[in-house]
């Protein structure tokens, strides 16, 4: 590697508003190189891909490709200069055949015809897919819609590829069959840079590891090296930062009464289990999202999901909160199915969703957006709920009038799991509240949460900070790609050892938990 | 001195129009922003305002403008099922489906009027839809004026309900995120379905004006919906008070582009700047609040 290198990126920044994705990110990648990037969610791996391959604009800093400075260029015109890539999501042309749109990505290509058909009969051979060539893209099943998008990108001939999380939604021989496809490309000569959450992929394929946390290039060397590191597990895990020590049973706990139970309010006797998913299983289009997923909750519990990336806790959540459609399973909250029923109504039986992303309406005031939550309730009460919620975050009231978006990133987290708690739920689904924030912001959050759980609320917390949630969890679940890989008391979770597995998976590569 | 009292008179009187065409187009911008659907029917509905106002007159022979408020009910209504029934099943698929649907309903209710009400061009013949109102001078007809005052109090009472009440509340939550708005417990078919209603019930009453104030036949609509798209796009989507605005400015420059080009121009100059602001500013001219 001695030649100049094929792509460099020097001092990429990108900030969304306040938000700073990528700060001041660094790379260069050889000719002929395999470099992977991981990190959990929110850490800046897409953010990267889209100013790699032009889709976004950096906010500062170069990219540069064999030699060119191409920071200028959009996404088309790095494609000709060589720049493929794929999305994670595949988006084929699905009213053209395979064939078609391979041709559609040789358009700019100039060569002969029979040339070209003889390249595009080479590529889909090697991607497997010279059976259905003359079919119609929309056939084909997610697999082969991953190799159809990869093939699509080799047809432009590539110096380097992109592959934005080609593994997601992959069961595990399909892995094991897309890790030899990807050797193959990196065999003949393409640099490769793979934004993966699936680490077996990132283990075989790659020369070269870089871990993104919070936008920042945290480590990077060999795979072995650093996906072995005790600091990647620890950015995977969420014991990077101290946990800072809450009172469980502060001042705070008093407050939430008017919040929690049935405190006057003519509310049907509480069922023993609040929730209860049987064998339950869902989809996003074509990519499964949950395989027969079997939980519970019952009164007063709190139960934390866990998982990897990608490995269907938002699913989850979404699900039982009505916004992602049951396909096949049961699902009852409260004694009552609830399998079909819109999110309204799901919420009137009493789920709050606390969504990932906090979505606050920016249209809408501080207090505005804590009313829109107690519905088809008396004034007094919901004023009743307000003062319970402002002692609660005294932000709240303080900000009553401003716009819900002027918040900080806190306060807004603050506002979304007291707009949850206006509609003095039984359970309240808290999705990635975490996320994005501050230690101590996260520390301030799980002080209100104990308070909730102090006073008898039930709670599923959906969570990729493992140490913060198995503190305050009775229970815990771990999703695997899908399906529930682990569960038991918080306590037994936290010791197994499958548990780093699923993060930052074991040995034995390509299955690192069902192998019992 | 005759020049320049004429030239006041065409500004005040596209002024006095401009809130007729503000409260014209609020519907189709209430739609459009909570819904995300573009109406293609809001025209028709604005002819049917027309119709309601002219036989309303003729049946019971009460002043039309004292039947506003019955007409503004009834388009609300009618127009309640018509989205429940034939919209909603489409909508959330793609976005033509939805908006195809409107044209359907737009061209079957253009065709009802030629059938029911005949091809004639009807006017509303009421004492001052053709009398003059002179002051300092200046002369406009008399129920610019009228139409202009009833237009912005009903705009101002649209403003209110969206900014103080509940249902305004959880309509400009579902425009901006319907899933986190359901999420939360807000029926969004039934607060997309209201705005609907009130769209229309706009659209009555600002069709009733409108019939009020210019002769209108089966096939007005395509040219009063032009009309209320140069207002939306102007005005920004969903934008109560832009849409007064965007409106007024309209009105206005209609009126002095009739002045100079001559009046068969009036339509030419609102197509102009419906085109105008699609290339320059197509986020519209209120400074964005989101």
């Amino acid at each position: 590697m001695s030649v100049a290198p094929l792509l460099e990126a020097r001092g990429l920044v990108k900030r969304y508003g306040g938000l700073v994705a990528l700060d001041d990110f660094s790379l260069t990648i050889g000719s002929g190189r395999v470099i992977g990037i991981v990190g959990p969610n929110g850490a800046g791996k897409s953010t990267l891909v889209g100013l790699l391959g032009g889709a976004i604009k950096p906010s500062a800093g170069r990219v540069l490709f064999a030699g060119r400075d191409v920071t200028s260029l959009c996404a088309a015109e790095r494609a000709r200069l060589g720049i493929g890539r794929t999305y994670q999501i595949p988006r084929p042309f699905l009213d053209l055949t395979v064939e078609e749109n391979l041709e559609v990505a040789q358009c700019s290509r100039r060569q002969p015809r029979d040339s070209l058909a003889r390249r595009r009969t080479e590529i889909l051979e090697r991607c497997e897919l010279a059976a259905v060539r003359s079919r119609p893209a929309r056939q084909l099943p997610l697999l082969r819609r991953k190799r159809l998008e990869l093939a699509r990108a080799l047809a432009l001939e590539p110096r380097l590829l992109l592959l934005d999380e080609v593994g997601a939604g992959l069961v595990d021989v399909e892995i094991a069959a897309l890790i030899a496809l990807i050797s193959s490309i990196a065999a003949g000569g393409v640099s490769i840079l793979i934004v993966e959450h699936i680490l077996p992929i990132v283990r075989q394929c790659c020369d070269e590891v870089a871990v993104l946390n919070f936008g920042k290039k945290l480590s990077e060397g060999l795979p072995a090296e650093v996906l072995g590191s005790e600091a990647v597990a620890a950015v995977y895990l969420g014991t990077a930062h101290t946990v800072i020590e809450t009172d469980f049973r502060g001042a705070a706990a008093s407050a939430v009464g008017p919040l929690v139970g049935d405190g006057g309010q003519a509310v049907p006797p509480k069922p023993a289990q609040v929730l209860c998913l049987d064998r339950v299983s869902a989809f996003h289009g074509q990519l499964p999202a949950l395989r027969e997923v079997s939980l519970h909750v019952d009164a007063g519990e709190v139960v934390a999901v866990l998982g990897a990336n990608g490995a269907g806790k938002t699913s989850l959540a979404a699900l039982i909160s009505g916004v992602l459609p049951v396909r096949g399973g049961a699902l009852t909250i409260a004694g009552e199915s609830a399998a079909h029923l819109r999110p309204d109504r799901i919420a009137a039986l009493g789920v709050a969703h606390c969504m990932e992303g906090r979505r606050i309406f920016a249209d809408l005031s501080v207090e505005q957006n804590l009313r829109i939550a107690a519905r088809a309730v008396a004034r007094a009460e919901v004023r009743r709920r307000l003062d319970a919620v402002h002692e609660l975050f005294p932000v709240l009231a303080e900000r009553g009038a401003a716009p819900g978006t002027a918040l900080s990133g806190g306060e807004q987290q603050m506002l979304a799991i007291a707009r949850a708690l206006m509609a003095r739920p039984r359970l309240v689904v808290f999705d990635e509240i975490s996320l994005g924030l501050a230690p101590i912001v996260i520390a301030r959050l799980y002080q209100a949460l104990a308070a909730l759980k102090h006073a008898g609320l039930a709670m599923l917390i959906v969570e990729q900070d493992v140490d913060r949630a198995l503190h305050l969890a009775d229970r815990a679940y771990v999703l695997d790609r899908g399906s529930i890989a682990l569960e038991g008391s918080a306590a037994a979770v936290r010791a197994d050892p499958r548990l780093r597995q699923l993060y930052v998976g074991g040995a034995d590569e390509g299955n690192p938990v069902l192998s019992k | 001195m005759g020049g320049s009292a004429v030239i006041a008179g065409n500004v005040i009187s596209g002024l006095l129009l401009g809130g007729m065409f503000a409260l014209c187009a609020l519907g189709l911008s209430l739609v459009l922003g909570v819904l995300r659907l573009v109406n293609l029917a809001h025209g028709v509905f604005l002819v049917v305002g027309a119709y309601a106002g002219f036989y309303w007159l003729h049946e019971t022979g009460i002043d039309p403008l004292v039947g506003l408020p019955v007409i503004a009910l009834a388009a609300a209504l009618v127009a309640a099922p018509v989205y429940r029934l034939l919209i909603h099943p489409v909508m959330g698929r793609t976005a033509e489906a939805p908006m195809m649907t409107t044209f359907g309903i737009a061209v079957i209710l253009e065709n009802l009027f030629v059938l029911v009400f005949s091809a004639d061009t009807r006017s509303i013949e009421t004492s001052y839809s053709t009398a003059a109102l002179t002051f300092l001078g200046v002369t406009v007809p008399r129920i610019y004026l009228i139409g202009f005052v009833i237009s912005v109090s009903a705009i101002l009472g649209v403003h209110w309900l969206l900014e103080r009440s509940a249902f305004g509340r959880d309509l400009r939550a579902c425009a901006q995120d319907p899933v986190a708005a359901a999420t939360v417990g807000v029926n969004v078919t039934r607060v997309q379905m209201a705005t609907f209603a009130l769209g229309a019930a706009c659209a009555g009453v600002g069709g009733t004006l409108t019939g009020l104030a210019f002769a209108f036949t089966p096939t007005s609509g395509p040219g009063y919906l032009l009309n209320s798209f140069a207002v939306v796009v102007l005005g920004g989507l969903g934008d109560v008070f832009g849409t007064l605005i965007a409106g007024i400015a309209i009105g206005m420059l209609q009126s002095l582009g009739g002045m100079v080009f001559g009046d068969g121009y009036r339509d030419l100059v609102a197509l102009v700047i419906f085109l105008l602001v699609l290339v320059v500013r197509p986020q519209g001219l209120a400074p964005s609040r989101r």
